[in-house]
């Protein structure tokens, strides 16, 4: 045989058509050759129509209606419906695409609306006295006492021209235990501006020392019905008149959720001298 | 001839689908851009200009180049956002007409001899004021202008994200 690739001549037989010099593989027969072997194989009986070659589908014609249960001695072959599948692809692309795009121009107008709403700062400011119990989160706070504890001559750490200032807070709470419930830690407000409470982590030995003890945290009233203690900051020396801010929060989130309003008390300085011990001996 | 009919709707609907489709992830992709994560909050500081102090030639022992002023510009900053501020003023950037006309402290900080190390005070960290959300605090700064320019523009971010806002200052 001669590979029809290099034109080598080789043994057919012997290398089972593949072709030893190029690799390729040669068919031995032609599509008539394989034909007749199939007769030869399985018979001479199968249904050839005059008007229909051998080996090819049979396709009625228009006039030639398919009868179903007509005698008909051959199989009848359903005829392809060539296409469908494509169609029905290309349509189930386009209700996507309808889908994707109602969606996206949804996404959008509703992304557009959300950043038209421009804060307008409008929180609900609340005032409230010293010693007035108000309601906050859940809870009832109050706010009793404003202690100026130490300045540089006492803890000499401290900057140049500052102050620790604590804030006696007192609170009764349902006594449940909510994840997001918590009292986020409150800003005082002096003429210079505001500044965050200190942690409770940080001021917590000097406050041992101090007299402003036991120190309060965030969790304060999470899971307790009553709590009582101190907050501390950092304030002007100078400074007489302070606001301490409790921000209330909707607890619908993991840092509060939305923000409903600000609760201030006025405060004006007691000049408390630093307690004595209250602490370890150590202090 | 049916199979070419199909095969010719395919391919209207699968173009159809893909003009479809290209705005609807285009749209998508705006929206996702457009908006920030609600997971967190953020601040949004307005700053107005409340007043302009002319302080001479000289400030804090610095004397103003020649042919230079040195202004205090008193700001109200408006948090309007649904986060804490951990900064008073947002920082602002001022540009005259020129590129010299406005110097701001980092321009005279380098001639200040600095001063000795010192250690870091007690509780540092919180001496730094901030702006609650939904209040206003107040801030100054100190610029060097150049004499005889009338307006300056100061632009900042007022929040996280990418929008600048301009603040036109009148000096005349």
């Amino acid at each position: 045989m001669r590979c029809f690739n290099c034109r080598k001549e080789f043994d057919y037989e012997k290398y089972y058509g593949i072709c030893p010099k190029c690799g390729c593989f040669n068919q031995k027969e032609s599509r008539e050759e394989r034909h007749e072997d199939l007769h030869d194989r399985f018979g001479d009986d199968s249904d050839h129509r005059e008007d229909s070659g051998c080996g090819q589908t049979y396709a009625y014609s228009s006039a030639e209606e398919f009868q179903p249960g007509a005698a008909d001695s051959r199989s009848w072959e359903k005829p392809r419906r060539r296409g469908a599948g494509f169609l029905v692809f290309s349509l189930l692309f386009l209700v996507l695409s309808l889908v994707v795009l109602a969606s996206g121009v949804l996404a959008y107008i509703g992304s557009r609306v959300e950043t038209a709403e421009e804060p307008d700062g409008s929180l609900r400011l609340v005032s409230h006295e010293v010693g007035e119990s108000f309601a906050f989160q859940k809870a009832e706070l109050q706010v009793d006492e404003i202690r100026k504890l130490a300045d540089q001559s006492v803890l000499p750490g401290l900057a140049e021209g500052m102050e620790l200032t604590a804030v006696h807070v007192t609170g009764q709470g349902d006594g449940e235990y909510e994840d997001y419930n918590r009292i986020q830690m409150p800003y005082i407000e002096t003429e210079a501006g505001y500044r965050y409470a200190l942690s409770p982590y940080d001021f917590e030995p000097y406050g041992q020392m101090l007299g402003a003890y036991p120190v309060l945290d965030e969790y304060a009233l999470m899971g307790e019905s009553s709590c009582s203690g101190w907050y501390a900051f950092l304030t002007e020396a100078d400074a007489e008149e302070f606001r301490i801010w409790f921000d209330e929060y909707d607890g619908s989130g993991w840092d509060g959720g939305n923000l409903l309003a600000g609760h201030y008390v006025e405060l004006k300085a007691e000049d408390a001298a630093p307690e004595e011990g209250g602490g370890t001996d150590g202090q | 001839m049916a199979s070419k009919g199909r095969t010719v709707l395919s391919v209207i609907f699968l173009a159809a689908g893909l003009v479809l489709l290209v705005p609807g992830i285009l749209f998508w992709v705006m929206s996702a851009g457009s908006s920030s994560d609600p997971a967190y909050k953020e601040p949004y500081c307005v700053v107005e200009l409340e007043d302009i102090t002319e302080l001479g030639g000289s400030y804090e022992g610095v004397s103003a180049e020649e042919g230079y002023t040195f202004y205090e510009f008193s700001y109200l900053v408006k948090n309007l956002g649904d986060g804490e501020s951990y900064q008073e003023l947002p920082s602002l950037y001022y540009e005259g007409p020129e590129y010299n006309d406005v110097y701001e402290h980092y321009y005279w900080d380098s001639q200040v001899t600095p001063e000795e190390e010192t250690e870091a005070p007690l509780f540092d960290g919180y001496y730094d004021l901030c702006i609650p959300p939904g209040r206003v605090g107040r801030a100054s700064e100190v610029l060097m202008v150049k004499d005889g320019v009338t307006a300056v523009q100061a632009s900042y971010y007022p929040g996280y994200s990418d929008e600048k806002l301009i603040l036109d200052i009148d000096l005349s």
